[in-house]
């Protein structure tokens, strides 16, 4: 769980001082590692708010979002079908 | 005994509703009225940090330099090396403003406004009484949206749509949104943006497209003459330098050949730039200290 907060203080400061594909490294890393990681969604928001703009099509405004919602369910697949961690996230319940 | 993973029913379905509503709500916050609100306070939380990292970043500087020589060393090296930058585009708009003053005289006399910003061996002030200087908060090379943040905002009537300079004369993009205290520029070279150019002495009408980092690429005929080290300017009374001819690729089987554009401005050395308040009535230019 420790490894988790420091990840998630990692990337919240990566957002604003890291080149955006070191960020979006470290939160797929987080995804595998860690048990359902939905800060993916949250920092992407943050990621979005932040520098997108506000006008524009949903690629200039509000990708970061979408990518983070498709690869949060891609990799929940992923950690299903191959069962990834499966007793360290038994152990969690 | 416990389950194995994702095999208790329970637990993936109250995992699997809290994932569609995370997901729902995320996506409420980005396509409601909400979101400026959003960025607002986002924005808000992290100048702090941008200015504790900037502030980090000046001690780091001053120590690692003072370990050389002195502080007064330091800080007159670091002022020195910013003029540098900000005259090497002058010389740019220089060859511009030649070519424009040939044009002119070719035909009528005609006033136009080009002024520089000033600089001293401490502080870089805008030019013009619509321009306003700003402290580059957030770089470019941190966002994948190519965006800007700039410490300037409504509170000095800045408005969507006005245009971003370096202090060397060189056009980087435009304000997009508008906070209080902030305001996001998008640059023209953010990727798949497109601008119309002025190209080299000819003028020739070209539409550049964003490829990030401060770079362009364009598709022309082949027979169009074009050299390395022609500028590419936004079409207006005042010349305004965007780009330079970088490269230019061409192929005997392809009757275009592509053009490579570089700003002459360093994106990721970014630390100043000032807004064109256009046609506003407003206060006197700001100036920034470089050193601090």
């Amino acid at each position: 769980m420790l490894a988790r907060y420091f990840l998630d203080i990692g990337v919240l400061l990566g957002i604003f001082f890291a080149p955006w594909w070191l960020v979006a490294g470290a939160v797929l890393a987080g995804g595998f590692i860690f048990s359902t990681y939905y800060e993916i969604i949250f920092f992407a928001v943050i990621y979005d708010v932040l520098y997108a703009s506000t006008t524009g099509t949903v690629w200039h405004t509000s990708v970061y979002t979408i990518y983070s919602i498709i690869a949060f369910v891609l990799i929940r697949m992923l950690r299903y079908n191959f069962n990834l961690h499966e007793k360290k996230i038994t152990r969690q319940w | 005994m416990k389950k194995p993973y994702l095999q208790n029913r329970e637990t993936v379905r109250w995992y699997q509703s809290w994932s569609v509503i995370l997901m729902l709500l995320a996506l409420a916050a980005l396509f409601s009225p909400v979101r400026p609100y959003l960025s607002q306070t986002v924005l808000a939380v992290a100048q702090p940090f941008w200015a504790t990292g900037k502030f980090l970043g000046a001690v780091y500087n001053s120590f690692s330099i003072g370990i050389k020589g002195t502080k007064t060393l330091a800080d007159e090296n670091q002022a020195l090396r910013s003029r540098q930058t900000i005259l090497e585009e002058q010389l740019h708009m220089v060859t511009l403003l030649a070519n424009e003053n040939n044009d002119l005289k070719a035909l009528l006399s005609r006033v136009t406004d080009t002024t520089f910003a000033s600089t001293t061996s401490d502080t870089l002030c805008a030019p013009g009484d619509h321009a306003i200087g700003a402290i580059v908060l957030s770089a470019p090379r941190e966002s994948y949206y190519s965006s800007m943040i700039i410490d300037v905002g409504s509170r000095d009537m800045v408005l969507p749509g006005d245009m971003v300079y370096s202090f060397g004369g060189t056009v980087l993009g435009e304000v997009r949104d508008v906070y209080t205290t902030t305001a996001r520029v998008i640059l023209y070279s953010a990727a798949q943006v497109s601008t119309t150019v002025f190209l080299g002495p000819t003028h020739v009408s070209v539409t550049v497209v964003g490829d990030g980092d401060g770079t362009f690429i364009a598709k022309l005929p082949r027979d169009v003459a074009v050299k390395i080290g022609d500028e590419a300017s936004l079409p207006s009374v005042r010349p305004t330098l965007l780009a330079f001819v970088q490269s230019i690729k061409k192929d005997e089987a392809n009757p275009f050949q592509t053009i490579y554009f570089k700003s002459p401005v360093n994106f990721r050395s970014l630390k100043w730039v000032y807004v064109n308040r256009t046609s506003r009535l407003v206060t006197s230019p700001r100036c920034l200290r470089v050193t601090s």
